[in-house]
C-alpha cells in the first residue's frame, strides 16, 4: 500500500544551508552501504543463539540484467534525409572568421546601402568626373586581394585614410555591434550544443495498449523527419514466450502527424482505457488520445508567444496537463477547459543566476503540482496560489555538491503514489512528499553526462525491485538503478548501478566497415540521444532509445535467475530468437536464428563467432544511408585564384629526377637493412661513391727498427713501460727469474706427462720466448683478447667499415695469441670466460662458438632466478584465478617497496661483482 | 551631434548586454571525472604514469559499470599502483576511488573471503587520514551486515577515540555517527540481556548491564539533539527511558524530536509521539492534538482515520466539520482513492444525523468538479461495479448523501462518445493527416 510510510528511516543529518562540498570524482556510486539499522526482525540461529541482523541502505547484491545482443538493434529504418550536425563545439573567439565570411560572401547584406549612398561621389571610371571620386587604386588594392602577402603596402597610406574616414560607417550593420552579437549567438550555440534543456524529457514514448498472455500491444510515439517534426504513432505488437526474449513486430506504417514546429518533448499518461499524448515544441503544446483500438488522435493545441519548457500528463485525471513557460509561469491545461494559472515565477528565488528552466509534474493529489527550477523543487497547491512547501532544495541536507543543479524531476507515479525523481548532474535522488527535504533515497550515477530522460518501470511483485532509467543526450549513456521500499520498510537501493549500451558502442560489435562507410556510420550512430523508453514483461526488460536524427534502436536484457547468482564466471544464455528485419513486420519473417551463447563480458572485443541476425539487422539498416552517400554527388565550389602571376618558379627538371632516385635510395635502404649489410658501395645504390680514402696498407713494425717506431709501436699495444723496462734493463732480473720458474714447472711436468704432450709444451715454451711482452701475461691479456675477437669478426666478414679503424699493430699480436688461446687449453678458458661474460659485443660478432660458455649461462640465469623471486612476492600470486580477487598483499608489497630494498642492493652487488672486469676495455 | 548620439546609443547598448550576459544563462557544469584528459593540452604536466592510470581507471569504470567484474578485478591490480602517486591533491583522490572501487568490485566477485576485506578497509583507511571516519564507519557497517557483532563494536570504539588534529574536526559529522553507532551497539547489548535475564544474575552482569545502559544513553541522548532523522535511535531511548520509567524524560525527547523547527518536519516523529502518548493513556484531547499537527504536516498520513474516529468519537458535535476536511481531504490524494475504509470513514460522517448541510454543500461545491473526474468518472464506475462491489456500494451511497444523482447525464456519457469540434481551429499546427 501507498499509504504506508516506512517505521523506521535511515539515520541521517539534517543540515540546512547551501552545500560547500565540491565535486571531486565520479565513482561516489560504490563502495558504500549509506547507513545501516537494526532490522526488527531477530532470526536465532542454530545455537539459539540471537543473531543481530542488520540492513543497510545500499544492498550489495540485486536482480541481476544481462543483456540479451551484444549492442542495441535498430528498430526502424533509418530517417534518409537526417541532418547530422557533426563537429566540434563552436568557439566565440572564431567570430571574426565568421565576420570575415559574412563580408565576402553575403556583401550586398553587409555593404548594399552605404555602396548606394556612395554611388554617385565614387567611380570606378577610368576618367571619372572631376565631383567623383577616381578609384584606380581600389582596382589595384583589390588585385592585391588575390594574395595573401600583406596586400596593402603600396596602398596603405591611402587605405588608412579612408578607414578612418569611412570605417565607421561603411558596414550596413556596425562592425562592433555585429560581432558582438555574432560572439553572443556563438557563445549560445555552444551552450546549447553542451547542455540543452530544450530536450528535457525526452521525445520518446511507449505505451501500452492491451497486455495478453504470450505478448502485448503496445505503441511506440516518436517524431521523425529532419527537423523532428513528425509525429509518429507506432503499433508494435511484441511476442514473449517462456524462455525466449521478446521479439516486436512493428505495424508497416505509422500514423504520421506533420506538425508546425520541432517535438522537443513528449508526455504520456495512461488512464484506463485510452491514453494522452502531450507533445511540446518550442511555441505550441498540443494533446492527443490514443485509445484501444482506435486511431490516435489530435485533441486540442495551445501557442503562446513565450516558449514552453515542459509540458505533462495527469497520470489522475484524464485530459488534464500542466504546462511551463519559461518566463516562469505555469498552466493548469484542462482540455477543452482552458488554462488556469496556478504559479508565476518571475526570478529564481535561490539562484542569483537566471534561468529559464522551469519544470512541473504531478504529484500524488491530482490539485497538487511540483513546481520546479534549477535550484528547487516546490509542491504547488493549485486550487490556492500562495499555498507552497520545498519538495527538494540543492543544499546540504541532501548531500549536494557544490554547483548542482536539478536536471529533471519526475513523478514515478506507477512505482509509487508519493515517490518523485529528481536528477542532478551528480546524482539521482527519490524524494517522499510526504518528508519533503529529505531524500529516501540518493545514488551518485556515475553518468558522464548530465541525465535529461528517465523511464520508471515498477516492481511487478512485492519482492522484485523498482527499476529506473536515467539517459544522457550527449553521450547516449543509459543507467539502470533498482531500488525497493518506501512502503513497509525504507527504500534500499539493490545492486550497482548498470550502464546498459549506446548505440554508438555497437559498431565494434559489426563486422569490419571500409573507412568512409565507417565513417558515415559512426557520424550516424554518435548522434545525441534524444528520448528513452522502457517495457518490461516478466523477465524480460526491453529499452528503446531515440537519437536526434530520429532513429529508434532498442536492447533487451535478461534478468539472470538469483539461484545462480554465485555463478559468475559466465552466464550463458541461449536464445532461439525470432529477429525480424525493420519495418518487414507485415510479412513476419522469423528466420530461425543459431543459438548462441554470450557472456557477461560482453563490451570486449568482437567475437568471432557474430550473432547474425544481428549483423543483417544493421546491414539492413546501413543500406539507405549508405546508397544515399553514394549518389550524393560532392561538388564543391571552390573559389578559383588565378596564380599565373603569382609564381614564377619554373619546377627543375632535375626535380623529378631527384624523386626517382629519393624511391630507389628508399627501396634499396630497406633491401640492405632487410640483408644486414652495410651499404658502402654504390654498387647497390644508386648514390654518388663515395670519395673513399683507401685504408693504408699494414705496417709491419718489423721493417720498422728504429728506436723511436718500436716505442710508438709498443705504446699502440699498450705496453709501453714494458718495452722501456726492456730498454733499461730494469725486468731483466725478473725475467730471468720468471723463465727459470718456468723452466722448472716444465720439467716437472715432463716428468708426470707422455712424451707426446712433451713436445705440445716445448712449443708452448718456444713460443713464450719468442713474444716476450706476454710472458708476463693477464695484465693486459684481456684487451689483446678482445681485439682478436674484434678482428676474428670483422675478418669473417668483409667489407665492413670497422676494418679501417683497426690498429695498424694488430697484427704481430694477433699470431702469437692465438697460439696462446689455443695451446694451454686449461689456462686460456678461464680468460675467454671472463671475456665472454663481460664482452657482449664479442659475443655478438660470433666469437663465442669458440668457448664453452654454459657457465656464463649460469651467472645470467641466477641473476633471472633472483628478479624472479624479487618480483614473485607479487608477480606469481596474480597470474592465479583465485588471487585475480584482490590479493591485498600486493598492496602491502606495492607500499613496502622500500622494505624489499635489501634485494635490491644484493642485486646491485650482483652486477657489481661483475662490473671492474669491463675496465679492461679501456686500453682499447 | 547625431552621430554622437548615436555612438552613445551603440555605448549604452554594448553596456546594456555586457550586464545582462552574467546572469543571461546558468551553467551547469559537468560531472567532474578525473578519467578524462586534462583539458590543457598546451602544457600539460600529465606524466606518462598518470596518463596510464587514468586509462587504467577508465577501463576499470567501464567495466564496473557494465558489471564485468573479472575485468575489473585485473585491471584493478594493476591500478593501485597510483597509491605510490606523489602529487598530494590526486593521492587524496585516488585513496577515497581505490576504497570505493575496491570493496565494490569484492562485493562482486564470488571467492571474495571476510579477510579481503578487511585488508582493503584496513589498509585504505590508514592510507591517508582524511578518510579515516568513513572508512571506519563503512567498515562498521560491513562488519554488521555480515554478523560480525563484537568486532564492528571493537572497531567503533577503538574509532571513537581516534584523534588527528584539524583532520578530526573536519569529519566531525562522521565522528558523531561513529559515537552514535557505537551507542545503539550498546543499547542492542543492553536490550539482548534484558529480553533473555541469564538464570544466574549476579551482581557483576547486572554491573555490566548497567554500564551498557549508562554508556548507550549518554551517547543516543546526544545524538538525537542533533538535527537530523535518527528514528532508530530515538527509538532505542525511548524504549531506555521507559524501562527506567522516565516517561517525562522520554515525552520531552519525542516533543522535541517532532516540534523542534530545526529538525525536518518527520512523519515518524509525530507518529512515535502519537504512540507515546497511546502507550501511556494521555487524555484523547492530547492525542487529537498530536494528530492535529500531523494532519497539518501530512495529510494523507494513515493515521487520518483514527484522527477523524478520535475526532468524532471525543466530539462528536463540534468537530465534525473538522472530521469532514480530513476524510476528504484524505480522499482526494491517489493512494487512499480506493480504500474502502476511508471510504467507509466519510459515510459514517456523512450519515451523522446532526449533520450540518450547509458545510457538507459547500465542501461539496468546491471539489465535485475534480471528484467527479477522479473518483466517478464513468470508466471507474464501469470497472467498480463489475470489480469491486462493495467499494461501489459504499461510494453510491457516499454519492447520494452528497446530494448527486448517480443517473444524471455526466455518468451515461461514455468517453468514447465525446468527439472534439475544436479540429478547425487547431489546422495551422497539424499541417497533413497520417500518412
Amino acid at each position: 500500500m501507498d499509504n504506508t510510510f516506512p517505521d523506521q528511516l535511515f539515520p541521517q543529518f539534517y543540515l540546512d544551508g547551501p552545500s560547500e562540498i565540491k565535486p571531486k570524482h565520479g565513482h561516489g556510486g560504490w563502495g558504500s552501504y549509506g547507513r545501516v539499522f537494526h532490522a526488527s526482525a531477530d532470526l536465532c540461529d542454530a545455537d539459539g543463539v540471537k543473531q543481530q541482523s542488520f540492513e543497510s541502505q545500499r544492498t550489495v547484491k540485486g536482480d541481476k540484467w544481462v543483456p540479451v545482443k551484444p549492442a542495441v538493434i535498430p528498430l526502424i529504418p533509418p530517417c534518409e534525409d537526417a541532418k547530422v550536425l557533426y563537429g566540434p563545439l563552436p568557439d566565440p573567439m572564431d567570430f571574426p572568421e565568421h565576420m570575415q565570411y559574412f563580408n565576402q560572401h553575403h556583401c550586398l547584406d553587409a555593404f548594399s546601402t552605404m555602396g548606394r549612398l556612395l554611388k554617385d561621389h565614387w567611380s570606378f571610371a577610368c576618367n571619372p568626373p572631376a565631383e567623383v571620386l577616381s578609384s584606380k587604386w581600389v582596382n589595384s588594392f583589390l588585385d592585391g586581394l588575390n594574395y595573401k602577402r600583406c596586400q596593402l603596402s603600396h596602398c596603405w597610406q591611402k587605405i588608412r585614410h579612408t578607414h578612418h574616414l569611412l570605417g565607421d560607417f561603411v558596414s550596413d550593420i556596425p562592425r562592433s555591434l555585429l560581432s558582438e552579437l555574432l560572439h553572443e549567438e556563438l557563445m549560445s550555440q555552444r551552450e546549447q550544443q553542451e547542455f540543452c534543456p530544450d530536450l528535457t524529457g525526452g521525445a520518446l514514448g511507449y505505451m501500452s495498449l492491451h497486455q495478453s498472455g504470450g505478448g502485448g500491444e503496445g505503441c511506440l510515439i516518436y517524431p521523425s523527419g529532419a527537423a523532428l517534426d513528425t509525429l509518429n504513432f507506432h503499433r508494435v505488437v511484441s511476442e514473449y514466450h517462456d524462455d525466449k526474449p521478446p521479439s516486436f513486430f512493428m505495424d508497416s506504417k505509422p500514423f504520421a502527424f506533420e506538425l508546425n514546429g520541432t517535438i522537443r518533448q513528449l508526455s504520456l499518461g495512461k488512464m484506463e482505457d485510452s491514453g494522452n499524448v502531450a507533445v511540446r515544441s518550442d511555441y505550441f503544446c498540443s494533446s492527443w488520445v490514443l485509445g484501444d483500438g482506435r486511431k490516435p488522435h489530435f485533441q486540442e493545441v495551445i501557442r503562446t508567444k513565450e516558449r514552453f519548457s515542459c509540458v505533462t500528463v495527469s497520470p489522475h485525471v484524464p485530459d488534464e496537463l500542466v504546462v511551463a513557460t519559461e518566463q516562469g509561469s505555469a498552466y493548469l491545461w484542462t482540455v477543452r477547459k482552458g488554462l488556469q494559472k496556478f504559479r508565476q515565477e518571475d526570478s529564481n528565488s535561490y539562484l542569483n543566476a537566471k534561468t529559464a528552466w522551469r519544470w512541473c509534474e504531478f504529484s500524488c493529489h491530482p490539485r497538487v503540482m511540483v513546481f520546479a527550477d534549477r535550484k528547487e523543487a516546490e509542491l504547488t497547491d493549485a486550487r490556492n496560489r500562495d499555498c507552497y512547501h520545498t519538495l527538494f532544495r540543492v543544499g546540504k541536507t541532501s548531500g549536494c555538491k557544490m554547483g548542482e543543479r536539478v536536471i529533471l524531476t519526475k513523478y514515478l507515479s506507477e512505482s509509487h503514489a508519493n515517490h518523485h525523481l529528481i536528477t542532478t548532474q551528480f546524482s539521482a535522488y527519490i524524494m517522499d512528499e510526504r518528508f519533503p527535504c529529505v531524500p529516501m533515497l540518493k545514488w551518485d550515477h556515475m553518468m558522464e553526462f548530465q541525465p535529461t530522460f528517465a523511464s520508471v518501470l515498477p516492481d511487478t511483485t512485492s519482492n522484485s525491485a523498482c527499476k529506473l532509467l536515467l539517459g544522457a543526450p550527449k553521450t547516449q549513456e543509459v543507467m539502470l538503478i533498482q531500488y525497493k521500499g518506501g512502503r513497509e520498510h525504507a527504500c534500499q537501493t539493490q545492486g550497482p548501478i548498470q550502464k546498459l549500451f549506446s548505440p554508438s558502442e555497437s559498431l565494434s560489435h559489426l563486422n569490419l566497415l571500409r573507412p568512409h562507410k565507417r565513417h558515415i556510420a559512426q557520424k550516424r550512430l554518435s548522434v545525441p540521444a534524444a528520448g528513452l523508453a522502457a517495457v518490461q514483461n516478466k523477465d524480460y526488460l526491453s529499452v528503446f532509445q531515440l537519437t536526434e536524427t530520429g532513429d529508434l534502436f532498442y536492447q533487451t536484457l535478461h534478468k539472470h535467475q538469483a539461484t545462480t547468482d554465485e555463478n559468475l564466471t559466465e552466464p550463458i544464455i541461449d536464445t532461439v530468437d525470432k529477429d525480424h528485419s525493420p519495418a518487414s513486420e507485415t510479412n513476419k519473417e522469423a528466420q530461425e536464428s543459431s543459438s548462441r551463447s554470450r557472456g557477461c563480458n560482453s563490451t570486449s572485443s568482437p567475437k568471432p563467432n557474430k550473432d547474425q541476425d544481428f549483423q543483417v539487422a544493421w546491414n539492413k539498416w546501413f543500406q539507405p544511408l549508405f546508397k544515399k552517400a553514394a549518389s550524393k554527388k560532392q561538388h564543391l565550389r571552390h573559389q578559383q585564384i588565378k596564380t599565373n602571376g603569382l609564381i614564377d618558379v619554373k619546377v627543375p627538371q632535375a626535380y623529378t629526377q631527384q624523386k626517382v632516385r629519393l624511391k630507389s635510395l628508399k627501396r634499396d635502404l630497406h633491401d640492405v637493412m632487410r640483408k644486414k649489410e652495410l651499404i658502402l658501395s654504390h654498387r647497390v645504390t644508386q648514390l654518388p661513391p663515395l670519395n673513399v680514402t683507401p685504408v693504408p696498407d699494414p705496417i709491419d713494425p718489423a721493417l720498422w727498427q728504429d728506436d723511436l717506431s718500436q716505442r710508438l709501436a709498443a705504446a699502440w699495444d699498450g705496453n709501453w713501460k714494458n718495452w722501456w723496462d726492456d730498454k733499461l734493463g730494469l725486468n731483466r732480473e725478473e725475467k730471468i727469474k720468471a723463465l727459470r720458474g718456468k723452466r722448472l714447472r716444465e720439467k716437472q711436468g715432463r716428468r708426470r706427462r707422455l712424451s707426446l704432450s712433451g713436445s705440445f709444451t716445448t712449443s708452448v715454451s718456444y713460443q713464450d720466448s719468442l713474444f716476450e711482452g706476454s710472458t708476463i701475461e693477464s695484465q693486459y691479456l684481456g684487451s689483446d683478447d678482445e681485439t682478436l675477437m674484434d678482428s676474428q669478426g670483422m675478418n669473417e666478414d668483409e667489407g665492413t667499415m670497422k676494418m679501417a679503424k683497426m690498429k695498424p699493430a694488430l697484427n704481430s699480436v694477433e699470431e702469437p695469441l692465438k697460439s696462446v688461446l689455443r695451446a694451454p687449453q686449461q689456462s686460456a678458458q678461464e680468460n675467454l670466460l671472463e671475456v665472454s661474460t663481460m664482452s657482449p659485443r664479442a659475443r655478438d660478432l660470433g666469437v663465442l662458438p669458440l668457448v664453452n660458455v654454459t657457465p656464463t649461462n649460469q651467472t645470467s640465469k641466477r641473476t633471472m632466478f633472483d628478479f624472479g623471486s624479487w618480483f614473485g612476492s607479487h608477480t606469481s600470486t596474480l597470474d592465479t584465478e583465485e588471487e585475480v580477487g584482490l590479493s591485498f598483499s600486493q598492496i602491502s608489497g606495492a607500499s613496502h617497496l622500500s622494505l624489499s630494498s635489501p634485494k635490491i642492493s644484493q642485486f646491485r652487488g650482483l652486477s657489481q661483482s661483475s662490473q671492474p672486469k669491463k675496465k679492461s676495455r679501456m686500453g682499447f | 551631434m547625431d552621430d554622437i548620439e548615436a555612438e552613445l546609443n551603440i555605448s549604452a547598448a554594448h553596456f546594456d548586454s555586457a550586464g545582462n550576459e552574467t546572469t543571461n544563462e546558468e551553467f551547469i557544469k559537468n560531472p567532474l571525472l578525473i578519467e578524462a584528459p586534462p583539458k590543457s593540452y598546451g602544457n600539460s604536466r600529465e606524466t606518462g604514469f598518470h596518463r596510464s592510470s587514468r586509462k587504467c581507471l577508465k577501463i576499470i569504470r567501464d567495466a564496473m559499470l557494465h558489471h564485468n567484474w573479472q575485468t575489473a578485478a585485473e585491471y584493478f591490480t594493476s591500478y593501485i599502483q597510483t597509491l605510490e602517486d606523489t602529487t598530494v591533491q590526486r593521492a587524496l583522490l585516488t585513496r577515497d576511488v581505490i576504497w570505493r572501487l575496491g570493496t565494490e568490485i569484492l562485493h562482486h566477485l564470488p571467492n571474495a573471503s571476510i579477510d579481503d576485506f578487511n585488508a582493503v578497509y584496513e589498509i585504505m583507511k590508514n592510507a591517508g587520514v582524511s578518510n579515516f571516519a568513513k572508512i571506519c564507519l563503512e567498515q562498521a557497517y560491513h562488519l554488521l551486515l555480515n554478523g560480525e557483532f563484537d568486532e564492528a563494536k571493537r572497531q567503533l570504539s577503538s574509532a571513537r577515540h581516534w584523534r588527528y588534529g584539524k583532520r578530526t574536526d573536519a569529519q566531525s559529522l562522521e565522528m558523531k555517527l561513529i559515537n552514535a553507532y557505537c551507542g545503539f551497539l550498546d543499547y542492542i547489548i543492553w536490550s539482548k540481556n534484558i529480553s533473555t535475564p541469564s538464570e544466574t544474575e549476579d551482581v557483576r552482569s547486572l554491573h555490566e548491564i548497567s554500564k551498557y545502559f549508562r554508556q548507550a544513553s549518554v551517547t543516543l541522548s546526544e545524538i538525537i539533539k542533533q538535527p537530523g532523522i535518527w528514528d532508530p535511535f530515538v527509538l532505542s531511548y525511548i524504549t531506555m527511558l521507559e524501562h527506567n520509567h522516565n516517561i517525562d524524560e522520554a515525552l520531552k525527547v519525542l516533543q522535541n524530536y517532532a516540534y523542534n523547527k530545526e529538525f525536518p518536519s518527520n512523519p515518524n516523529a509525530h507518529v512515535y509521539l502519537y504512540q507515546f502518548l497511546k502507550r501511556h493513556n494521555a487524555p484523547p484531547a492530547a492525542l487529537i492534538s498530536s494528530l492535529r499537527v500531523l494532519h497539518s504536516v501530512v495529510p494523507s498520513h494513515k493515521l487520518m482515520l483514527d484522527f477523524c474516529s478520535l475526532l468524532l468519537k471525543e466530539h462528536p458535535e463540534t468537530a465534525i466539520k473538522e472530521a469532514l476536511l480530513v476524510c476528504m481531504d484524505l480522499l482526494e490524494y491517489s493512494s487512499w482513492k480506493c480504500d474502502r475504509d476511508a471510504w467507509k470513514c466519510l459515510l459514517k460522517i456523512l450519515q451523522r444525523p446532526k449533520n450540518e448541510h450547509n458545510l457538507v454543500k459547500e465542501e461539496w461545491a468546491a471539489r465535485r468538479s475534480l471528484w467527479m473526474a477522479f473518483h466517478f468518472r464513468p470508466y471507474i464506475i464501469k470497472m467498480e461495479s463489475q470489480k469491486d462491489v462493495r467499494l461501489w456500494r459504499i461510494k453510491e451511497r457516499v454519492l447520494k448523501l452528497l446530494g448527486e444523482d448517480l443517473h444524471a447525464e455526466d455518468f451515461r456519457k461514455s468517453p468514447s462518445g465525446r468527439r472534439d469540434r475544436h479540429h478547425n481551429a487547431s489546422e495551422d499546427y497539424v499541417n497533413g493527416s497520417e500518412s
